[in-house]
């Protein structure tokens, strides 16, 4: 004979020679438990969505929330005031249960009575078909019992969620109204942290008339009332409110254990940090004895609030740190194609104009404007997506680290990597805008370029342009010509050419003819439509950018050998009218190394170069200046 | 599937109606056949012995002594006409059992003990191996004889459900299926290792869904049979939950 032998699954003592797939306690559950179908309750579905679509015209069924023993419950719209409700439908067989009907709509007149925050409040009630439902407030939310299952939480969140179900209680013991069947599965927390109680009174109406606990949760295990008052299970028809403040402490027991006060339970507060008066509160809760019980739920309430470990005033933290319901399906498919999709097209194009990218062009550095926040949605929606897949996890009770460990991973790398691109974007797109802070342009510069062209185009420094000269030098045709030479002498001063130069440059056509000529690159279709714009617009940026065009064309006229010693001449004054930039430095340098200067020219330089500041770029002038001066004294 | 809660019940009602509890219980109130009481009581008794017997020797008698002092219980109560005297707030054959069991124990005391008893006669059958083989193999914890009958009584009560379910499963040539799935019968419907499903699965040669399904219907037509057998002891069959509650607690620690 064995000493002792338990029973592996109740813990109760055997009596020798059982074995333990027959304990006669397990196997007299079987008789007691009255939550027992005809036919294993997976073989009978729920109404599906359409069967009760038909059935509720004015109501527009989303899905199927969840089912339980009692029935199922779905998401709909109540299409009238455009709102969300829960709609619960009883699986009752009236057959079989005459006075079912006669109950139900007694019961639900009482429940529909509740109003309070913290009670899940009932719109309507009725039959429709078959069905007897229930029309519920729809709770946006988890329940208790996922909260259990996503984490630890701390006494103090616990203690508010207990006060609230105090209150409701309270209010409901008030109106007459018991619930019946308190359990963490029935206790709902939305998404503002406020506490809602579920199903009230639904045991009394689903239940028979003997005994009350004849419903299930999704997630109770069969024919475990762990949560029903001793006397609910001995004597049902006799129960009252404190039925529910003993379920009351079985919750708050939980909440601050994780754990059932089943035997000869541990105190709260030797598991957990909490006031140990709390133990009190408890074990005055979970009084077998009704008279020794709590008598009300204020009670209960008042004790908590006198414990050093005050409940905070909000639960809302709670909600946070658990988390709303997972996201759905279709939410984590759009934000994977919205991830991809940024991702494919950011990378796509960058790859694509690296090089131009890289050169900083000006068009490409505004599309980089886009292109970097283009890259932070697609990293923002990857990262969103593995934290959507890891509550999905979560709410299934898969292992969520994996996720965890791939979001962190991808921020790693995005992070960088996007941080790194957006700089190189911006930095092409700046590079480009570099001369705005050089403080030698002032906002004269359209005089100041007139001067400049005017220069190149009196080609014979008689201080005047004809036709023939403006249109060799600039490609300035003769209807643009005629509107700038207004005395019709058929030769523009520099002081015609600047006062009308806007006015005409504005006009269109002007410098729109390219040509071979030297000097005539001056006028290129680009350098004419950038000034066209800079006219215009009068633009600090335009500006800048004809100008350094402008100094591009310079340069390359600098590069040319052969020019005439008057070419030479005006050139290195367009040269310096531009400012003693590295670009026009190396224009000189250029023109002094492809053209033998002259005189004037070589006057000119030396004469600009006494009025600048000492820099490498002056010096390397003055040095080539003094290689040429033996030549020019030769 | 929900219970059909008014439908069971009125099942119980139905059955409830012909047991010979009530039947003992309506003789006793002066109404119904008194000669179909005593039978109906003597066949109570032929079942419930054993509970009575341990009682019995848990109060210090030893297994002759006990043996004697159950025969001769057994005996007067049916010889004696102590029907009509029944405490109504005794509305369940255990609890009528018992409390006439203790007067009966009193009474005893105090009787010389050279009678003879039981008068030679033996009004139901006690196996005298069966019984202190038996007790001494459930007597391994210190318990009181009221205990020690309440556990007994569960125990007769699952023995009975469960011959009385094995047979309905032989009837229909199903003994065998019947002995693959008992393992499986204390364990909850949705146990998550379900390890004798499996092994009765492959013994049986059956789809672990099939198993399930017949699995279910055991432990339905076990609580039917249990509860039917609650309900012969009984009076009000409302009373069957507390009743089942009241000998759950009792198999606890």
């Amino acid at each position: 004979m064995t000493q002792n032998p338990t029973c592996p699954r109740c813990g109760s003592p055997l009596p020798a020679a059982t074995p333990p797939a027959a304990c006669p306690r397990c196997l007299l559950r079987i008789g007691l438990d009255t939550d027992f179908g005809g036919a294993p309750r997976s073989k009978r579905p729920p109404p599906g969505v359409e069967d009760i679509a038909r059935e509720f015209p004015q109501l527009e069924i989303l899905e199927l929330l969840g089912q339980g023993g009692m029935g199922a419950v779905y998401k709909a719209r109540q299409k009238s005031l455009d709102r969300l409700v829960a709609l619960k439908i009883l699986t009752v067989d009236t057959a079989t249960d005459p006075s079912f009907a006669e109950r139900f709509a007694r019961e639900a007149r009482a429940l529909a009575t509740l109003d309070h925050p913290n009670i899940v409040h009932v719109h309507d009630s009725g039959r429709a078909g078959e069905h007897f439902y229930l029309l519920m407030e729809y709770v946006e939310g988890i329940d208790l019992r996922h909260m259990l299952r996503a984490g630890r939480i701390a006494p103090r969140e616990g203690l508010a969620i207990v006060v609230q179900i105090c209150d409701a209680l309270q209010y409901a013991h008030d109106q007459g109204v018991v619930h019946r069947d308190i359990k963490p599965e029935n206790i709902l927390v939305d998404r503002r942290g406020r506490v809602k109680i579920a199903d009230f009174g639904l045991a009394k109406i689903v239940g028979r008339a003997d005994d009350a606990f004849a419903l299930t949760g999704t997630h109770q295990a069969m024919g475990t009332p762990h949560y029903m008052a001793p006397e609910q299970i001995s004597h049902p028809q006799d129960v009252d409110h404190r039925a529910d403040i003993y379920s009351l402490g079985v919750v708050l027991y939980e909440l601050l254990t994780g754990e059932l006060p089943l035997g000869r339970f541990v105190p709260p507060s030797k598991r957990v940090e909490v006031d140990v008066r709390i133990d009190e509160v408890v074990l005055k809760a979970l009084e077998r004895d009704l008279p020794l019980r709590y008598q009300h739920a204020s009670e209960v309430r008042t004790s908590i609030d006198g414990l050093a470990t005050p409940a905070p005033a909000s639960t809302e933290k709670i909600v946070r740190h658990v988390g709303a319901p997972a996201p759905k399906s279709q939410t984590l498919i759009g934000l994977a194609i919205l991830a991809a999709v940024s991702l494919v097209f950011v990378i796509g194009l960058t790859v694509a104009w690296w090089e131009r990218l890289e050169k900083g062009e000006t068009t490409l550095g505004r599309l980089a404007i886009i292109i970097g926040p283009w890259f932070l949605i697609g990293v923002c929606s990857a990262v969103l997506l593995v934290v959507g897949l890891a509550r999905r996890a979560r709410a299934a009770s898969r292992p969520v680290w994996p996720w965890f460990l791939g979001a962190g991973c991808l921020a790693f790398v995005a992070a960088p990597l996007g941080i790194a691109l957006v700089l190189v974007l911006y930095g092409g797109l700046m590079s480009k805008n570099e001369p705005a802070g050089d403080p030698r342009y002032s906002v004269d510069e359209p005089e100041r370029d007139a001067q400049a062209f005017f220069k190149i185009a009196d080609w014979d420094g008689s201080g005047g342009i004809d036709f023939s000269e403006s249109e060799r030098s600039m490609g300035l045709d003769r209807e643009s010509f005629s509107a700038l030479d207004h005395d019709n002498t058929g030769n523009v001063t520099l002081k015609e050419f600047s006062a009308r130069y806007r006015d005409v440059l504005a006009q269109g056509g002007v410098f729109a003819t390219p040509s071979s000529k030297p000097g005539a690159a001056l006028a290129s279709e680009p350098a004419g439509e950038q000034h066209t714009r800079f006219c215009t617009e009068i633009d600090d940026a335009t500006a800048i950018r004809a100008r350094s065009s402008r100094m591009e064309e310079l340069g390359k006229l600098a590069r040319r050998s052969g020019l005439s010693h008057h070419e030479q001449l005006h050139l290195a004054e367009a040269l310096l009218a531009g400012g003693f930039f590295d670009e026009n430095a190396d224009g000189l340098l250029a023109l002094m190394n492809n053209n033998e200067l002259g005189p004037e020219a070589i006057q000119v330089i030396r004469t600009a170069m006494r009025g600048e500041s000492p820099s490498s770029n002056r010096m390397r002038v003055l040095d080539a200046l003094d290689r040429e001066a033996p030549r020019a004294n030769r | 599937m929900e219970p059909t809660p008014g439908g069971d019940q009125a099942h119980e009602q139905r059955e409830f109606l012909t047991t010979r509890w009530s039947v003992v219980r309506a003789a006793g109130a002066g109404a119904g056949d008194p000669q179909a009481a005593r039978v109906a009581l003597a066949h109570l008794c032929e079942g419930y012995w054993y509970p009575l017997y341990a009682f019995v020797r848990r109060r210090g008698h030893s297994g002759e002594d006990a043996r004697d002092l159950t025969q001769e219980f057994f005996a007067r109560l049916l010889e004696r006409d102590e029907l009509g005297a029944l405490d109504p707030k005794l509305g369940r054959f255990r609890a009528w059992l018992l409390a006439s069991a203790k007067h009966f124990l009193a009474n005893e005391a105090e009787r010389a003990r050279a009678e003879k008893r039981g008068g030679g006669r033996a009004p139901i059958s006690i196996d005298a191996a069966q019984a202190d083989s038996r007790f001494a193999l459930e007597a391994a914890e210190d318990v009181s004889p009221e205990r020690a009958f309440a556990r007994g009584w569960a125990l007769e009560l699952l023995a009975r459900a469960r011959q009385g379910l094995r047979d309905e499963y032989g009837a229909r040539a199903q003994a065998d299926l019947f002995d693959a799935l008992e393992p499986t019968l204390a364990g909850s419907d949705g146990d998550p290792g379900a390890e004798p499903r499996r092994a009765a699965a492959e013994r049986l040669g059956m789809t672990p869904g099939a198993v399930d399904v017949a699995a279910h219907r055991l432990r339905q037509r076990f609580r039917e049979r249990l509860r039917s057998e609650v309900a012969g002891t009984l009076t009000d069959p409302a009373e069957i939950q507390d009743e089942l509650a009241a000998l759950f607690e009792a198999l606890g620690r």
